[in-house]
């Protein structure tokens, strides 16, 4: 199967090679009818690649650990899911998704439109540049077929990350790689059309949807991965400017710049030579962006191993570059717009400074993310510092130069994005309300200005109610949370009051205009609104577009400043109180997952609303008295050691619970045997049964006389407890079943009888993982999805001790980033199939954008 | 004339907004230093943001009451050491023996105490330094009494 790959992949590199040379000969010879064969070839370059994908998929669910990226990333006791999806698990395997994802857009691009002229000659030409050179690093540094030369392989393989083991994961990579790739094809159209000078068309004519699809993906590869670091990782953020997810960020902050300036330009050819610029600057990004990831230039959370195809990379990086400039330079004339901007306060100037600041952004984030790199140039750090100097001279304040490599981290990139989020959550709510090209008309204004009024009033109203409702959450006064000297605060609540005026003002607009043709054309509302929808898709859609962004900054912005968190060590029957809920700790249990070959160390934990009390008679044990503990979500039986029977009943029922059972019982010398419940799990964690020999013999010694051996067992240790009085022992074997309604029971005080009841609350159960395969723990974060905050509980247990470490972690509005998200995969529904915004539309303007007016 | 003025305006703020951006950087961040050239600098250094490579040595990590009080001592190739605290929940791959950087401040008692800990997250099963070539050779080594499919 390898071999056959690896035929495939050759094949696969000559068909694009032989692509490349056709398209580009079709077009430079002028022999038009030579794009034929560069499109069968570049079609018949996706069935090898698809052919190739097959074998090593093949390959992955076969177990075939000759194969060494098989070896290197799978193992025996990874499930199906997992095999197939490890397809794009490590370096070589995304190179593979990478050409696999491009052959098959290419193939859709080369079969429907290409014609037979230089300006497909070309784009195909260019396209195959990228596909060579990646089956160029796949044949020679990274071989998804490498086989292991001196052995035939280990029996079973390494196995993947266990952090990477999540669904979303799973279908980030995907997304983003799809993104990167989606595009090759703007870039290389871009490329074709200069080299054509446009006589076939612009380059957005035909790779606008492309464009469109590449940013969608992006975009859903990022949230997704978002979405992943705040499950999986267990810091509870969402993102955190490590320098790997910067370098994704920067080719969709270049890429949305690029996506509006092709929207509002709808090929007037306003921006040409901007948007020309923004095409290649986006494509190089992407490749810029693989390149930090890979190279390890950065110290980075999750840089990945040092990869051989590093230099390889930097070479296509300088390649592009040069390549883009030249263009630019050669069509700089030719490109020269054919409009200019008649109005100020027109669409276009609103995402021309929208653009900037996106723009403007890019830069942040690439200062960022180099400033290490960067500073440790002398000469650098000597401009930063003359720079420095003299701005210190000018404010009066001291300065102090740099004398080493510097590092800038989240606090630094929260607080310069936090005013550009503002700035473009403002562009983005009135940029949809304009017209293009035209100085709005008087009455428009005088709508638009109602709308902006009423939403901007809703705005203020709500945030000012977030802010309380942050407030009473985390149980501050309200000067704590609307610290307005706190740069971050202030930001916050900017973005969060932007936020909701984007959103507002989307509703405003359609139903105030949806009153204002009611009343002018004498329709009811819903025709009327209906209408209005129909006749401006554009400007419904952008509203629909800006308002997704928006949901998600406030997600981002509520979480940044109402996040109430807390990192505590807890012992079983303790509790803390975090942001008006009560987390009592119960204990820990273990259990092994077979199908994917994990102990875990599972805390329990009980989430209740503070003001909420447990009901003393849930707990039906006649003849004793119960209360409640303080505020926690517990029970108390006051000293129960004058009923030994009962604390033998629930106490044993408790320890049963957890991970022992009876093997044997011999009434006669009220002697029980216990072993574990789940033996592998012990075998993966062995300190485990210390615990339980500790809380037997903690409660046993509370029973009165008895006699506890241990014979520790790596497998099966096995425990013999023996009384002496039968009543005892008797209340023991009646508690191994515990009543329906206890969760847990434990000592409080040394004295009393605790009782966790089931019922107010909820539980959590954030695990430790312990894989067979895998030498470090992982941590399985526990998450309450509420409608209004997200209870976030991960856990750091101690092996022999029954001790939790937990965070907890109270973020308000967390879902808008889950909503965000389901909604930016609908919006592709929304822009794909419309004709009116995938075909570009000649002369100054567009009729019938505003019905109304 | 209007096209002008907005092409002016718009470099302009291109170029005030750069500026800020790197002025900005210059004030607030952490500097990346050696163990070395902390040592050699510890009183200048203090209260200040820094950030320090180097290995964590074998059987140094201690936990302070069982909980998230952490203390280990940070080496570099020469054999110079830092000690550095920590309050909070290791991450995942956090070992002894392993690459990390540690951000934190500088003590008065010479230690850091660390705000962040960065590990090597060895998101791939290859460790740092080691190709897929030298992970073979790794194969190699641990059935070299042969391959159990051999038998």
């Amino acid at each position: 199967m390898n071999i056959l790959g690896q035929v495939f992949l050759v094949l696969a590199l000559i068909g694009s090679g032989f692509g490349l040379v056709i398209g580009l000969f079709s077009a430079i010879a002028n022999r038009p009818r030579l794009v034929r064969a560069s499109v069968l070839a570049t079609r018949a370059v996706f069935f090898f690649v698809a052919a190739a994908g097959m074998a090593l998929l093949y390959s992955l669910v076969t177990h075939d650990y000759s194969n060494q990226y098989v070896a290197g990333y799978t193992n025996n006791s990874m499930p199906l899911f997992y095999l197939i999806t490890s397809y794009w698990g490590g370096e070589k395997g995304a190179l593979m998704t990478w050409v696999t994802v491009l052959y098959a857009l290419l193939y859709f691009l080369a079969g429907r439109k290409a014609r037979e002229n230089a300006f497909w000659g070309y784009t195909l030409g260019i396209a195959n540049i990228t596909g060579l050179f990646f089956f160029v690093i796949m044949l020679t540094v990274s071989n998804p077929f490498e086989i292991f030369v001196t052995f035939p392989g280990p029996a079973d393989g390494a196995g993947i990350n266990p952090l990477l083991m999540n669904p979303f994961m799973v279908i980030h990579p995907p997304f983003q790689l799809a993104g990167f790739v989606a595009y090759t094809i703007p870039f290389a159209m871009a490329a074709a059309a200069i080299l054509t000078k446009e006589r076939f068309g612009h380059w957005e004519q035909f790779g606008r949807r492309w464009m469109i699809f590449a940013w969608w993906s992006l975009s859903m590869g990022l949230l997704l991965g978002c979405l992943w670091s705040y499950m999986e990782l267990g810091w509870g953020g969402f993102w955190g400017w490590d320098p790997v997810e910067n370098a994704a960020l920067l080719p969709w902050l270049i890429g949305t710049a690029l996506l509006h300036l092709v929207f509002v330009d709808r090929g007037r050819g306003v921006f040409r030579r901007f948007s020309y610029f923004l095409v290649f600057l986006t494509y190089g990004m992407t490749i810029f962006a693989t390149f930090l990831t890979r190279s390890q230039l950065i110290d980075s959370l999750h840089s990945f191993s040092m990869s051989l195809m590093t230099p390889y990379f930097l070479y296509f990086m300088l390649f592009v570059a040069i390549f883009s400039l030249i263009l630019m330079v050669a069509g700089w004339r030719f490109l020269k717009p054919r409009h200019h901007i008649s109005s100020l306060l027109s669409r276009e100037t609103f995402v021309l400074a929208g653009v900037l600041v996106f723009l403007l952004l890019g830069f942040v984030v690439l200062w960022g993310t180099m400033l290490p790199k960067l500073t440790q140039s002398p000469s650098i750090r000597g401009m930063m510092n003359s720079l420095g100097s003299s701005w210190a001279n000018v404010i009066g304040k001291p300065y102090f130069p740099l004398t080493s490599a510097m590092h800038v981290g989240p606090k630094w990139f929260n607080r310069i994005a936090a005013p550009f989020a503002f700035l473009i959550l403002i562009l983005a709510a009135i940029g949809p309300a304009l017209r293009m090209g035209f100085k709005p008309v008087k009455s428009t204004i005088r709508r638009a200005a109602w709308s902006a009024g009423l939403a901007l009033v809703f705005a203020v109203a709500i945030s000012i109610a977030t802010i309380f409702f942050i407030a009473s959450l985390s149980g501050q006064s309200i000067s704590v949370v609307f610290k307005m000297a706190d740069a971050k605060q202030f930001w916050g609540f900017g973005v969060l009051i932007a936020g909701l005026w984007v959103l507002n003002f989307a509703i405003a607009d359609l139903v105030i205009t949806s009153l204002y043709i009611k009343k002018n054309m004498k329709i009811s509302f819903f025709m009327a609104m209906k209408r209005l929808i129909r006749g401006n898709t554009r400007r419904y859609s952008a509203h629909f577009a800006h308002s997704i962004i928006a949901i998600l900054a406030i997600g981002f912005f509520a979480g940044s400043i109402g996040a109430a968190r807390n990192k505590i060590v807890l012992e079983p029957g303790r509790f803390v109180e975090v942001a008006n809920n009560i987390f009592g700790f119960a204990g820990l249990s273990s259990r092994f997952s077979a199908s994917e070959s994990f102990a875990t160390l599972t805390s329990h934990i009980v989430v209740m609303p503070k003001n909420r009390t447990v009901d003393p008679s849930t707990l039906n044990i006649p003849n004793i008295k119960v209360q409640q503990v303080d505020e926690g979500p517990y029970l108390l039986i006051p000293d129960g050691r004058t009923k030994p029977a009962i604390w033998a009943r629930l106490y044993a029922g408790s320890v049963a619970m957890q991970d022992l059972k009876p093997e044997n019982i011999d009434r006669a010398r009220h002697r029980v045997i216990l072993t574990a419940k789940d033996p592998k799990a012990l075998e993966v964690i062995p300190d485990i049964y210390r615990r339980w020999v500790r809380g037997l013999q903690a409660w046993a010694g509370d029973m009165g006389r008895h006699e506890l051996t241990v014979q520790p067992g790596t497998t099966r240790p096995i425990i013999t407890l023996t009384f002496q009085h039968s009543d005892v022992f008797n209340a023991f074997l009646s508690g191994l079943k515990p009543p329906e309604n206890v969760f847990w029971v434990g000592v409080w005080k040394d004295r009393d009888l605790i009782i966790m009841v089931k019922g107010p609350g909820k539980v959590l159960t954030p695990e430790m993982r312990y894989y067979t395969f895998f030498d470090q723990p992982t941590s399985e974060v526990s998450i309450d999805l509420g409608l209004l905050y997200n209870v976030y509980v991960a856990s750091s247990g101690a092996k022999g001790a029954d001790l939790a470490g937990l965070t907890i972690l109270v973020t308000p509005l967390a879902n808008f980033i889950f909503l965000g998200n389901f909604l930016l995969l609908l919006l592709i529904l929304l822009y794909w199939p419309h004709k009116i915004i995938s075909e570009p539309v000649h002369g100054k303007t567009l009729k019938g954008e505003e019905v109304t007016a | 004339m209007k096209k002008r003025l907005i092409s002016i305006f718009g470099v302009f703020a291109l170029v005030i907004g750069v500026i800020v951006v790197i002025l900005s950087s210059t004030g607030s961040g952490a500097y990346s230093l050696k163990i070395k050239e902390v040592n050699a600098n510890k009183a200048e250094l203090l209260g200040k943001e820094l950030r320090v490579s180097g290995k964590v040595v074998k059987g140094s990590l201690r936990n302070k009451g069982g909980g998230f009080d952490h203390e280990f001592l940070l080496a570099d190739d020469h054999g110079l050491d830092l000690v550095c605290r920590y309050h909070g929940a290791l991450p995942d791959p956090f070992k002894e023996g392993r690459n990390v950087i540690v951000q934190g401040m500088l003590q008065k008692d010479g230690s850091m105490q660390a705000s962040q800990l960065i590990v090597k997250c060895p998101s791939k099963y290859v460790e740092k330094g080691k190709d897929e070539a030298s992970n073979g050779q790794y194969y190699d080594k641990k059935y070299e009494s042969g391959h159990p499919k051999d038998k």
